[in-house]
């Protein structure tokens, strides 16, 4: 093993990759069960960190830890529950759904990974593309539709809070 | 500068990393910790060993990867007795891609499938990932259950959800895929390339519009990159590129490229490099294509560039690109039970409630009168001589209300094998309603 501290880097990063978890599933004990086999993936892999920046390194594990989940879960279904989706009760609740995860629940996926890529972590529309397999010019529109959907629904969360 | 939308959003997601309830994360992590290592214990090398070594002296079936094998190292695996034998293998980029046993149950088959690295690389490991899917059916899961350092080999279980008005004899697995590594990038030192940089204006002259896409073409090799030829060099939008084509095969295709122009005087131009797929006939595509395509696009004169030395580098993910199918005959066993139940809960009964069992998992679906009632019916075990039953996850449930009340379902696999006539009732709620 190198020197990566498994309970300092819990400490440290684990309200970071919690959120982004969080945000990517919109479930709460998904987030942190991915965060979890994260942290776990990261202690057994650890000979392999170059040493740079430890955060990235674990946002990397913990975002493919939750693409995992949602691969695994993709066919939960929404064919299934197609056009009745808004009125589904999901058994995932999280207990624990502030605004922010109401409104990213409501983009896809692949929407919610490009918003939190380019807007927390400002990466550019080539590496989101890379990521993503799709045309730099794709990310772009992919990223700004995202955003103002979400964007839409944070104001319209923030009325109805005020109303 | 960002907009009142990044703001709005950032503001939003700033708040949620300052509110969320951090739990103690540590006692999953050791158990995963804990369970990665007896999964991969020493025993389990040694049992592979030991077939390996009977497996030269008599011959047998016991083959690597093969059915009895997982019998052998999954020994306390449930599923092996309720899949049949299939080991049909392809392989591809030294991959050996093995579908070691199948069953259908109803409209749920669960496979059992394994990676292996044949060419003494190590490129597996339990922490891969990969584009594994079904054609014309849906992967509900997909787990490690097994990984052998010595051999390299990864085994997955697969639950398949199939549509039930299909008679599924066979079913198709595709993979394009692996993502072998995480977070381990290989590194290549930027290099002179040697391409002329002396004719842009030659080259063809385009102003880029939202989605669409450079043209490419083929053209010179270009030896400091193996495999890669030089594509067009021309303008966009009034500015400088190269473009630089390399064609996807073998296992490090994923590159995150950093290339600049040097000028005599030692003036460095960064260029910003717009990637994209291509297909044979280079004509763009979203999936995984023939060819990488790397614009290099520069911001600045092209007289500037003119006469310059391009330099071309980057880091490498680790991800294997290969074309691995199989398509396997579906044995059906008529291990499903049907009941028809009636369902207490709070304010009445749920009646004729449908439930279906299968070694693998427990399908309920009805019609509440209300939503809290189809709300309390969801999430059901299980019970058997043993007790309730509660090793599984649920594949999906949900409620909904229709003509009739509020439609419930839901559907869990299990993580072991039950059997459906050990199925003594169900729990539902607080209640526990037997069955008939």
């Amino acid at each position: 093993m190198s020197g990566f501290d498994l309970e300092r880097a819990v400490s440290e990063h684990g309200r970071a990759l919690l959120t982004r978890a969080y945000a990517l599933l919109c479930d709460w004990h998904e987030a942190e069960d991915a965060v979890q086999d994260a942290f776990a993936s990261a202690y057994e892999h650890s000979g392999k960190f170059d040493g740079k920046s430890e955060l990235a390194w674990l946002m990397k594990i913990t975002e493919n830890k939750c693409l995992d989940r949602l691969r695994r879960h993709k066919t939960v279904s929404l064919e299934e529950l197609g056009d009745a989706a808004g009125s589904v009760t999901d058994s995932y609740d999280a207990g624990y759904s502030p605004p922010v995860i109401a409104a990213l629940g409501k983009l896809s996926a692949e929407e919610r990974a490009v918003v939190l890529w380019r807007v927390c972590d400002e990466l550019d529309y080539g590496e989101i593309a890379r990521r993503q397999h799709i045309s730099p010019g794709a990310a772009r529109k992919r990223a700004e539709r995202a955003k103002k959907r979400l964007a839409e629904y944070l104001r319209d969360y923030e009325k109805e809070g005020r109303a | 500068m960002r907009g009142n939308d990044d703001m709005l959003i950032s503001d939003a997601l700033a708040q949620l990393y300052n509110d969320i309830p951090v739990p103690d994360l540590m006692p999953g992590i050791r158990e995963r910790i804990d369970a990665n290592r007896k999964r991969r214990k020493p025993v389990r090398t040694a049992i592979v060993a030991v077939i390996a070594a009977a497996l030269l002296i008599t011959g047998c079936a016991a083959a690597l990867g093969g059915f009895d094998w997982l019998r052998g190292v999954l020994d306390n695996d449930g599923f092996t007795d309720v899949v049949s034998p299939v080991e049909r293998s392809v392989s591809d980029q030294d991959i050996e891609f093995s579908v070691i046993a199948a069953q259908r149950y109803g409209d749920t088959a669960l496979l059992y499938v394994s990676l292996r690295d044949t060419s003494g690389r190590d490129r597996l490991s339990n922490g891969i990932y990969t584009n594994l899917r079904t054609i014309d059916a849906g992967i509900s899961n997909s787990q490690i259950v097994y990984f052998d350092e010595e051999t390299n080999t990864v085994v997955y279980t697969l639950t398949v959800r199939l549509d039930p008005e299909k008679n599924y004899e066979r079913l198709k697995l595709r993979m394009n895929r692996i993502d072998t590594e995480i977070g381990s990038d290989l590194r290549m030192k930027p290099e002179a390339l040697s391409v002329s940089l002396s004719d842009f204006e030659s080259g063809p002259s385009v102003i880029s519009e939202p989605g669409k896409i450079l043209p490419v073409e083929l053209g010179r090799r270009i030896p400091e990159i193996p495999g890669a030829q030089l594509g067009h060099v021309g303008m966009i939008d009034g500015k400088p590129f190269v473009q630089i084509v390399v064609p996807l095969e073998g296992d490090v295709v994923s590159f995150n490229p950093i290339a600049y122009v040097l000028d005599a005087a030692g003036n460095r131009y960064d260029a910003e490099v717009i990637m994209m797929n291509v297909d044979e006939n280079t004509e763009y595509t979203i999936n995984v294509g023939a060819y990488f395509v790397y614009n290099l696009v520069f911001d600045a004169s092209k007289e500037s560039l003119e006469g310059g030395t391009l330099y071309f580098g980057g880091a490498y993910s680790n991800e294997i690109y290969g074309e691995w199918e199989i398509e396997v005959e579906l044995r059906s066993e008529p291990l499903q039970l049907d009941y028809t139940i009636d369902v207490p809960v709070d304010g009445g009964i749920i009646e004729d409630v449908k439930v279906s069992l299968t070694p693998v998992s427990l399908s309920v679906e009805g019609i509440a009168p209300t939503a809290e009632a189809a709300e309390a019916a969801l999430g059901g075990r299980p019970v058997t001589e043993k007790g309730i039953y509660n090793d599984d996850y649920i594949s999906y449930s949900g409620a909904h209300e229709s003509e009739g009340g509020f439609e419930f379902y839901f559907r869990i696999y299990y993580n072991s094998t039950v059997m459906p006539e050990d199925v003594t009732g169900i729990k539902i709620g607080d209640n526990i309603i037997p069955l008939q």
